[in-house]
């Protein structure tokens, strides 16, 4: 009987690793991967009663291990939840899994949270700008011809010229969404890759 | 897409093979499905017998979990004589259709491959 418990020791040792991987996921569906796994081990090493540390070990050592197992998991629901719901929050979670591993995904973390940001900003000075006309524009400062920098946005208005005027509202509205459903789709695309290159495949 | 550099052919070939069997994995799921809904270990059986996607046992489940996120895929608790429940899958109509579809484009493209590919085999010989 020692051995059946040190066998559901193990089990449980296993799936608590695998529980505690699932950050991100709400509960109800992290605890749904845990059973799902715990009625794979029972039915590969033997019922509970009738299982070996042997069997057990053997079955846990075929699912995979249980950290990569459960990043696994959370990459390949984050890609699926991300494109129902169109949240930036979810896509560039699921990135930034990907910029810790390698530089192509920390640079495609990077161009999405600038996308994001520019999306935003856009929109914002288009819906702004009919309440703080002369606080929101697009100014170029420097006057020389070597020395040009842009600046978008709101509040004082820098020292130089104003370029759009009005028509910031209608680029601004068209540029703002249009670049946030680019910077999503690209996002989207990305982790699709990452997932066809992620590593737990083979053991 | 910037790759690590891989020292040997060997490396690289296991990498090519590991990536086709992961491609496949979708479609060789789908196909396991199609008579009659499953458990997660019976579609493992199925993919050992009748294919060599040899995996991680455990890769199954996320793969699973992402066709049933996406509408191909449903999925149900029984109470099995085994003692403990066991979750089901079964196609969907949209499932079953996504099957028939990869399983033309696989058949196509299997054939023509398998064509340019003739001459190589009997080289290997």
């Amino acid at each position: 009987m020692a051995n059946a418990d040190a066998a559901q020791q193990r089990v449980e040792d296993y799936l608590r690793e695998v529980r505690a991987g699932l950050r991100g996921l709400s509960d109800a569906q992290a605890a749904e991967f845990v059973e799902e796994l715990r009625s794979h081990i029972r039915d590969r090493a033997g019922s509970a009663g009738e299982w070996t540390e042997a069997s057990v070990i053997a079955a846990l050592d075929k699912l995979g291990r249980p950290a990569e197992l459960a990043a696994m998991y959370v990459a390949e629901n984050i890609v699926a939840r991300a494109e129902r719901s169109f949240s930036p929050w979810l896509i560039l979670k699921g990135l930034f899994r990907w910029a810790a591993l390698s530089s192509a995904g920390l640079f495609v973390l990077i161009g999405s949270f600038v996308g994001y940001a520019l999306a935003a900003i856009f929109t914002f000075c288009a819906l702004r700008k009919p309440f703080a006309p002369d606080r929101v524009g697009l100014w170029r400062l420097g006057e020389s011809a070597d020395n040009f920098s842009l600046t978008l946005g709101f509040g004082n208005p820098p020292s130089g010229t104003e370029l759009l005027g009005w028509w910031i509202v209608p680029l601004g509205l068209v540029i703002g969404p249009g670049l946030f459903l680019l910077t999503m789709r690209f996002g989207l695309w990305s982790l699709r890759r990452f997932q066809r290159m992620s590593p737990l495949h083979l053991h | 897409m910037p790759r690590t550099p891989d020292p040997s052919a060997a490396a690289t070939a296991e990498n090519w093979e590991v990536q086709l069997r992961k491609g496949c994995l979708e479609l060789a799921i789908l196909a396991s499905l199609w008579e009659s809904r499953l458990y997660g270990l019976e579609i493992l059986r199925r993919l050992a017998d009748g294919s060599d996607l040899v995996i991680a046992e455990g890769t199954v489940y996320p793969l699973l979990s992402r066709l049933k996120a996406e509408g191909l895929l449903d999925s149900e608790w029984v109470e099995a004589d085994a003692g403990h429940p066991r979750k089901y899958y079964r196609l969907t109509s949209r499932g079953r259709r996504r099957a028939v579809e990869m399983a033309r484009v696989w058949a196509e493209f299997s054939a023509s491959l398998g064509a340019l590919v003739a001459p190589l085999r009997k080289e290997g010989r």
